[in-house]
């Protein structure tokens, strides 16, 4: 057969690009300048994200001093070993506080980053004039970074509950407008031992205890920019070792007690009637009879298994709480958490204030 | 072993007349090979479908002189289990199997010519697939790209892009 090269325009080149992982259409902006500035445009990003086939998900967490990720929907002993994620700051090592559209949501101190680790892509906001002018501790300080379609904008949440007046301070950054605004009205005050902020539906979701001791979730939807509550399933009795996490396609709450981890689900959003106690199985036992002093479930496989953290390791269950397989390469930093990350291309409005 | 398919399809194509149907379209081939298919075929060719409506249906013999004879009996095919909603994985990849990487292109350039957008969805996946985990050298002699950087700035994305280059199959023989 005559040896000839067939060769593609643009757009056909473009077609192939969007079909890729993240990983390979990086890898190839270095084929040459055009595939360069084919890759590295916004636009083209912003399609790639779109096409939902080319979506990979990682497990990410801090493994001090360094940031580490790993495939898990495959067995954990076939996945290639995890990887770690080099963020190089002047400042000291930030925490994980969330995760979206391929950016890591990181915190440290008073600094919130947002970074894409497959682009490079870092940014640092700016304090917030309220935020900075509190002395107290951050502590009980609620965070939380997603996304606005309606306006293509990414915002930081930022909560502050004033437990002595019976207060709170609630404030978004608009990365379209660069700054700080203020949302009026009184939420709460709530408190929350996870301050992360869980990004779903257009919303950040919290686990809180309002100050009458009421547990629930609080919801701030983006688009509406208000805050709102979600109360929890009514059978559902108050604990100290629970969270909401996403099930599935479903928002989600889970509670362990003892060894016994029960997990409601939210069949239809804001539909208080629609949650549903899904799964409640006994935490399995792995060193004869030492059980685990901690479990977070951390996300649903595609093929149904949970994916959960448990005294510095990752642990595969099935639906019957079943243990499938163990990895032990964790040690999370406290106040960090582990958080499932979509990788991308995309970068955020405003620019890019410094490349790491 | 595609040769051998494709001219078998070719005669099946060429001998197949329906006299029930007046209004079938001939399509020919840029090697002036002539395939009759029934309207509901051009239909998904949304190029030749064009054609037709311009002048009214009073046309039904549309020149492709983009498209071969080896490659429009793969067009068709996939037009008419399309049609019979037969498109299934098992026939995807029966499909694609015997097709090297440069008839994968040809094909490629063929459904984006006749304006197909399911095949022209399908083969930019195939492509995708084939160089997924490839070297860089291996996509450039794919696609016949000549790399255009100068040693400096190859130097600072070999850097740059290292943690890239884990799980890349090693390079083995071009299959054409």
């Amino acid at each position: 057969m005559e040896k000839k090269t067939l060769y593609l325009p643009h757009e056909l080149i473009i077609l192939i690009l969007l079909k890729l992982p993240v990983i390979s259409v990086i890898r190839l902006k270095w084929v040459c300048k055009l595939w360069f500035s084919l890759i590295s445009d916004s636009q083209f990003a912003s399609s790639h994200f779109e096409h939902a086939a080319s979506h990979t998900s990682k497990l990410v967490w801090l493994k001090f001093p360094n940031i580490s990720s790993r495939d898990f929907e495959a067995s954990f002993s076939e996945a290639s070993p995890s990887r770690e994620l080099n963020f190089r700051t002047a400042s000291r090592c930030p925490v994980i506080k969330g995760s979206c559209r391929g950016f890591l949501f990181l915190h440290s101190w008073v600094i919130i980053y947002l970074w894409n680790p497959c682009t490079g892509f870092h940014t640092e906001i700016p304090t917030s004039p309220f935020g900075s002018k509190l002395n107290s501790a951050a502590m009980n300080h609620l965070y939380g970074f997603g996304y606005d379609h309606s306006r293509d904008d990414y915002l930081v949440v930022l909560y502050i509950p004033d437990f002595a007046n019976s207060s709170s301070h609630l404030e978004v950054f608009s990365f379209r407008d660069h700054k700080w605004k203020e949302i009026a009205g009184t939420h709460g005050p709530y408190f929350s031992y996870s301050p992360g902020g869980l990004f779903f539906n257009g919303a950040i979701h919290w686990m809180v205890e309002r100050d009458d001791d009421v547990q629930l979730i609080v919801a701030f939807d983006l688009m509406e920019r208000e805050l709102l509550e979600i109360p929890f399933p009514d059978e559902f009795e108050p604990s100290v070792n629970l969270d909401v996490w996403v099930f599935g396609e479903f928002l989600s709450v889970w509670t362990k007690k003892n060894d016994t981890l029960e997990i409601f689900v939210m069949k239809e959003y804001k539909v208080h009637s629609s949650w549903t106690k899904t799964l409640v199985f006994r935490l399995p036992i792995i060193y004869h009879d030492l059980q685990f002093s901690y479990f977070i479930p951390i996300c649903l496989t595609k093929s149904g298994d949970i994916i959960g953290e448990a005294n510095d390791c990752f642990m595969r269950l099935n639906a019957e709480g079943q243990l499938l397989e163990i990895n032990s390469d964790i040690s999370n930093t406290s106040g960090s958490k582990t958080v499932i990350y979509t990788e991308s291309l995309l970068s955020l409005p405003g620019g890019d204030i410094q490349q790491v | 072993m595609a040769e051998e398919v494709s001219s078998q399809m070719n005669s099946l194509s060429i001998s197949e007349t329906n006299p029930s149907s007046s209004a079938t379209i001939s399509l020919v081939s840029g090697d002036d090979i002539v395939f009759k298919v029934e309207p509901t075929i051009a239909k998904e060719m949304e190029t030749v479908q064009s054609f037709i409506d311009e002048t009214d249906g009073k046309i039904t013999t549309i020149p492709l002189p983009n498209i071969s004879s080896h490659d429009l009996p793969y067009v068709i095919e996939y037009c008419e289990k399309s049609i019979a909603g037969k498109i299934t994985k098992e026939f995807e990849a029966e499909f694609v199997k015997k097709l090297n990487n440069e008839e994968v292109k040809e094909l490629f350039l063929a459904a984006n010519y006749l304006n197909i957008k399911k095949l022209l969805d399908f083969l930019s996946q195939v492509i995708a697939d084939r160089i997924a985990n490839k070297s860089v050298e291996y996509v450039r002699r794919y696609f016949g790209i000549e790399n255009d950087f100068t040693p400096e700035e190859e130097a600072k994305l070999r850097e740059e892009l290292a943690w890239t280059f884990t799980g890349v199959d090693p390079d083995d023989e071009d299959e054409n």
